[in-house]
């Protein structure tokens, strides 16, 4: 037995220690010109580099032996390309003048969006520059049918087609986040530094990520690391006028033979905002700090990464009160303050995961291990005594196998999580009880590519969570399930039809099932149900997308049935002057909308841009009543003009945005109905062209100083209003060098 | 090229670790029995989280401290 176990793990070394190297160049398909300058990028191993002036690359130290290959090109259609190393290659690109695709990282197998059959929404967060998002929520609400819910400036997070908290999913390079984001006032727990792209998948996705997958999964990619045997150095600063905010963050990157290491950091100190009314909105001033680590090291056929991440932030709340019937002036300040005050938030996350990758010829062995901390302290009437305390901390741990089968890919993993809540003795009350909850879950799912034009993919996936909080021990569990398709035809038509049905689970939460208190944060008093069920979801979702000559189009219906949707009613009484709130469950529910959207990008107008989408979503019970914080239907336009390097100090880039959020009057009792406003933002992107160029964004949001409040802050039935017109200033400077082999 | 990135990665350090927290000094009162609020200046670091945690005692009666505007 001990020879048979030896030589299996020796062949197992065998073929770990098989390392290979490659070469080769990219070319024009049309043409057979080479290339100058076109990406080259490893998926999976994290390394790449770009060709050289006359089109050639090489990897210079050993590989797996096979490799994808990502290849990209300004003016052509990007690539995907599988072939086995320690050869010399030739890779032939399209040429395409519409924008680059790119490989979706949200899904197990790494594929390009447009052979992908579900439906990414993919952002990435350098595209933003010219008119730089506040924060994460708010870069993500640029994408269609994605809004955001925010408490002021420092407090925001995302809602999908109207889900947001916990029914969201957040997963940073794949582990998932937790932060308390039951909470109205607990926004997300990550900032923008070193996230490369932002990627939604809207609607349920358990099959992929379990449990609480349930409105949607936001996937955060890390920044790649810098081409091989290379450093570059990114430094970024910004300033704000409605806020006098300045945000500050530093990039570092080293790559060097088989090891990669970047170090990134942030400070932003933002004061109280001024509203379109002259005035500012007390407390709702905040300071973020942050650091991140990464490192990446491959020999032969494995890949280790590692990456840390703390944050800390100092956040304002906003609109805290005691009064039953808040007076809005009660809110509004002449004067602007940034000083650390209360009611205020403090907040200190870490995170740390180790990611270990095996290439077995065709297949992949991924073992990842995480580990998240989350402490918040909620300072309401004590400087020194917190008001609510709270330590949650999580192991996670997540193994998978992929294996390639002709023209199936076949993925099956185990994946789980194990999360403790204590509450900080010293705080002067408590809000949920502590509680502990182990989480696993298994799947498999296959795709299938054909070599003509279809694509299918279908998986399973059986999920169980055990609670338990002092005598309340509770375990609930779900199959779920998922299928789709996509099909393309035509050749100057380009047409590419979707179709999938998924299924959700979500178990509740310990906030929904045991709360008895008054949650400052939001204002309200809140009452648990422990008799709650499990949330089950089952989405269809129809894709269509043309692509024509000058003009892309997308339409994007969907329909979401769901059974136990929780959801906390206020009900007629005051409990500490506080409104009462109650979770309860509908029966059945219904999510149903749309999202359509195009992009022009006419050839003989290449510098022009123009692009517009809608989403709409209705939410209601099956007997029609409304369900509560449904997003206002939002209409969004923009206009990007592009410009060559004509000089020296040029405008690259000019911006102009557009948003009408329409009349939401689909409300529940003591919900209040909200009014359509505009908001129109404009950037210029200016390029000093040195040796090492310094990019110049300067514009404005709120340009028109709209006064208007979004349906989904938390502020808005208090009678305050969001940011008014923000004049900014951004600077980036960035510069790279070789380093010796 | 080696100084100028070992200035930078010391900077990264810094701006990532710099964080001294200077004791907190806040303004602090409490509530009269005819309901005024009588000041009781500032008070910083353990002496702000002492009359926090344990209040202010003023003939024999023990009344709750505030600290900071609301």
């Amino acid at each position: 037995m001990k020879y048979i176990v030896l030589t299996i793990v020796s062949m197992f070394l065998v073929q770990l220690s098989i390392g290979q190297t490659l070469s080769g160049k990219v070319v024009d398909k049309k043409t057979k010109e080479t290339i100058p300058f076109a990406s080259v990028f490893i998926t999976g191993v994290e390394i790449g580099t770009i060709t050289d002036s006359i089109g050639n690359f090489e990897f210079q130290f050993s590989l797996p032996k096979e490799v994808t290959l990502r290849v990209s090109a300004s003016l052509f259609e990007a690539k995907l390309v599988t072939i086995q190393s320690n050869q010399v290659v030739t890779i032939e690109l399209e040429p395409s003048h519409l924008e680059l695709d790119e490989v979706i990282l949200i899904m197990p197998t790494g594929v390009m969006q447009r052979d992908n059959t579900v439906r990414v929404d993919r952002l990435k967060l350098n595209d933003l520059s010219t008119i730089p998002a506040s924060n994460l929520a708010d870069a993500m609400s640029n994408l269609n049918g994605v809004q955001q819910a925010s408490m002021g400036a420092g407090i925001s997070k995302p809602v999908i087609r109207g889900m947001q908290g916990v029914r969201v999913l957040t997963a940073w390079n794949g582990m998932r986040i937790e932060n308390q984001q039951w909470g109205a006032d607990h926004g997300m727990a990550i900032s923008q530094l070193g996230i490369e792209s932002v990627e939604v998948i809207k609607g349920p996705s358990s099959l992929l990520y379990g449990a609480d997958a349930f409105g949607g999964v936001v996937y955060l990619a890390e920044e790649k690391f810098s081409k091989q045997n290379a450093y570059s150095v990114e430094l970024n600063s910004k300033f704000e006028t409605a806020n006098l905010g300045t945000t500050n963050t530093a990039m570092i990157k080293f790559s060097k033979n088989h090891m990669r290491f970047n170090l990134g950091a942030l400070y932003s100190n933002n004061a109280d905002y001024k509203m379109s009314n002259g005035k500012f909105l007390s407390d709702s001033r905040y300071r973020d700090m942050g650091m991140k680590a990464r490192f990446g090291v491959n020999k032969d056929n494995w890949v280790m990464q590692v990456n840390y991440m703390y944050s800390r932030s100092y956040i304002g709340i906003p609109g805290h009160t005691h009064d039953s019937i808040p007076n809005p002036e009660d809110f509004m300040k002449t004067e602007q303050g940034r000083e650390r005050s209360i009611p205020a938030q403090s907040i200190n996350n870490h995170m740390v995961q180790m990611e270990n990758k095996f290439f077995l010829g065709s297949d992949k062995i991924q073992f990842m291990l995480g580990y998240t901390q989350n402490s918040l302290l909620e300072y309401e009437d004590k400087v020194t005594i917190p008001g609510l305390g709270m330590l949650l901390r999580n192991g996670l741990y997540h193994a998978q196998y992929q294996k390639d089968i002709g023209s199936w890919n076949v993925s099956a993993g185990l994946q789980g999580m194990y999360q403790v809540n204590s509450n900080d003795e010293s705080a002067l009350e408590q809000l949920i009880p502590n509680f502990n909850q182990f989480d696993n879950g298994l799947y498999v799912i296959a795709n299938y590519r054909s070599k003509s034009n279809f694509s299918i993919q279908f998986g399973g996936r059986y999920d169980v969570r055990v609670l338990n909080s002092g005598g309340f021990t509770e375990s609930y569990s779900s199959p779920n399930f998922s299928i789709g398709g996509k099909y393309f035809w035509g050749e100057t038509l380009k047409n590419t039809l979707r179709f999938n049905v998924s299924s959700g689970f979500r178990a509740p939460h310990v906030s929904e099932l045991l709360v008895d208190g008054v949650h400052h944060g939001a204002l309200r008093y809140e009452v648990g149900n422990p008799n709650l069920k499990s949330e089950r979801a089952t989405q269809f979702d129809v894709n269509y997308e043309l692509e024509m000559e000058h003009l892309s189009v997308v339409l994007n219906p969907f329909y979401n049935y769901i059974q136990n949707f929780t959801q906390i009613v206020a009900q007629d009484s005051l409990i500490d002057m506080m409104p009462v709130y109650f979770y309860e469950q509908i029966d059945q529910a219904q999510l149903y909308g749309v999202d359509v959207g195009f992009h022009y990008h006419p050839h003989f107008a290449h510098w022009l841009h123009i692009e517009s989408s809608y989403a709409l979503i209705y939410g209601e019970s099956l007997s029609g009543e409304n369900m509560s914080l449904m997003p206002q239907p939002k209409l969004s336009n923009l206009i990007r003009l592009q410009f060559k390097k004509k000089q020296k100090f040029n405008l690259d880039e000019v911006v102009i945005k557009h948003a009408h959020y329409f009349a939401q009057d689909r409300i529940t009792a003591y919900e209040s109905a909200s009014v359509a406003y505009d908001v129109i933002d404009a950037g210029l992107k200016f390029k000093w062209y040195m040796k090492n160029p310094i990019e110049i964004n300067l514009g404005v949001k709120n340009a028109l100083n709209a006064q208007y409040v979004n349906h989904l802050s938390r502020l808005k039935n208090i009678g305050v209003y969001d940011m008014g017109r923000n004049f900014y200033v951004s600077l980036i400077y960035q510069f790279n060098g070789k380093l010796s082999k | 090229m080696k100084k100028k990135m070992f200035v930078i990665t010391m900077a990264l350090v810094a701006m990532a670790t710099v964080s001294c927290k200077k004791d907190e000094c806040s303004e602090c009162h409490y509530e009269n029995d005819q309901n005024e609020e009588v000041e009781l200046g500032e008070y910083c670091g353990d002496d702000l989280e002492a009359i926090e945690a344990s209040g202010y005692n003023y003939n024999g009666v023990n009344y709750e401290v505030h600290c900071h505007e609301h």
